[in-house]
């Protein structure tokens, strides 16, 4: 079963558009729960996303394309 | 005062130096309610994001980059590209507050900014804080003065937990950094940064007469020890 990796709504408050600045895995790689899996950019800053279950990471959203707080930008499998 | 202040000369690597930074991070988690000042510099480089790391142009442009004496270290908080070298003042900033109850970026940003400018101040000058378009790494708390930017400010941010005695407590880190150009030959920094995005298939071209150093800012009068000392007297005064 997948689980959604969603942007956290509260990872920041201003209703701004961030983008993955950094993926830490590559698409199909499996990877632990904690694992620090992206780094994400909102104007200047710079936030971690860690993995929220072990399996396998599947990357939906590449670098430098804009999302909101909430999208899904990855699967665990 | 709060924080613990820790100072640092350039030393091995300018990439040591600038991991380094997410070594507070952890330690702001760690203890909460002794936040960390950082003033520190590093050997001359150019400090990039990792957006263009993944270029697959990249690696052969910071290698030849590397050869003409200017690395490429790719940094962990946000923003631009930007040169940086021993006559840059790094500014940090590390502290950690329960997730509730943690600044949003902008709060951040305008606290840190409205320090620096209270230093600046103090120094006889007038800095504005606003973006300057055609500058390295620009954003909307650049500092400039007189209309040239002399400083770029960038976070970065970890949500982690802090064992307390009552049990673990969620927990927002964040790092706010900035950088200030002291002294020094800007311009073959900036030379050197966009013949490397040049070469890393990311080109552009930077506004020369709208970045400055300190020094060539106030033609000498104000130098970085100065500031430094203002910066401090302005810090003992305030919560940051």
């Amino acid at each position: 079963m997948s689980t959604p990796v969603p942007v956290p709504r509260d990872l920041w408050e201003e209703d701004l558009p961030g983008i993955v600045s950094a993926w830490l895995f590559e698409d199909g790689d499996t990877v632990s729960e904690g694992d620090l899996i992206a780094e994400l950019m909102v104007e200047k800053t710079s936030y971690d996303l860690t993995a929220p279950k072990a399996g396998r990471l599947r990357i939906l959203v590449q670098p430098e394309i804009p999302f909101q707080r909430g999208d899904v930008i990855a699967s665990i499998e | 005062m709060n924080w613990s202040l820790r100072r640092q000369s350039p030393g091995a690597s300018a990439e040591a130096d600038i991991d380094a930074e997410m070594a507070l991070l952890d330690a702001a988690l760690a203890d909460p309610a002794r936040p960390i000042l950082r003033l520190w510099r590093v050997s001359r480089c150019l400090v990039v994001t990792p957006l263009l790391a993944h270029r697959p142009r990249f690696r052969p442009a910071a290698d030849a980059s590397a050869a003409r004496g200017w690395p490429v270290v790719v940094r962990r908080t946000g923003g631009g590209p930007v040169p940086q070298g021993p006559e840059t003042l790094s500014i940090s900033l590390a502290a950690a507050h329960a997730r509730e109850a943690a600044p949003g970026i902008d709060a951040a940003f305008r606290h840190f900014a409205d320090w620096i400018c209270d230093a600046l101040r103090a120094c006889g000058l007038a800095p504005e804080i606003g973006e300057i378009a055609g500058s390295c790494c620009p954003g909307r708390y650049d500092i400039a003065i007189g209309g040239r930017k002399i400083v770029g400010i960038a976070q970065r941010r970890r949500q982690g937990r802090h064992q307390g005695g009552h049990g673990a407590t969620l927990m927002t880190a964040t790092l706010v950094h900035a950088m200030l150009w002291l002294e020094g030959d800007l311009a073959a920094g900036i030379d050197a940064l966009e013949r490397f995005l040049g070469e890393a298939g990311a080109p552009e071209r930077f506004a020369r007469a709208r970045m400055g150093t300190l020094e060539e800012i106030t033609a000498g009068r104000v130098t970085g020890a100065r500031f430094e000392a203002a910066l401090l007297a302005a810090a003992a005064s305030a919560t940051l």
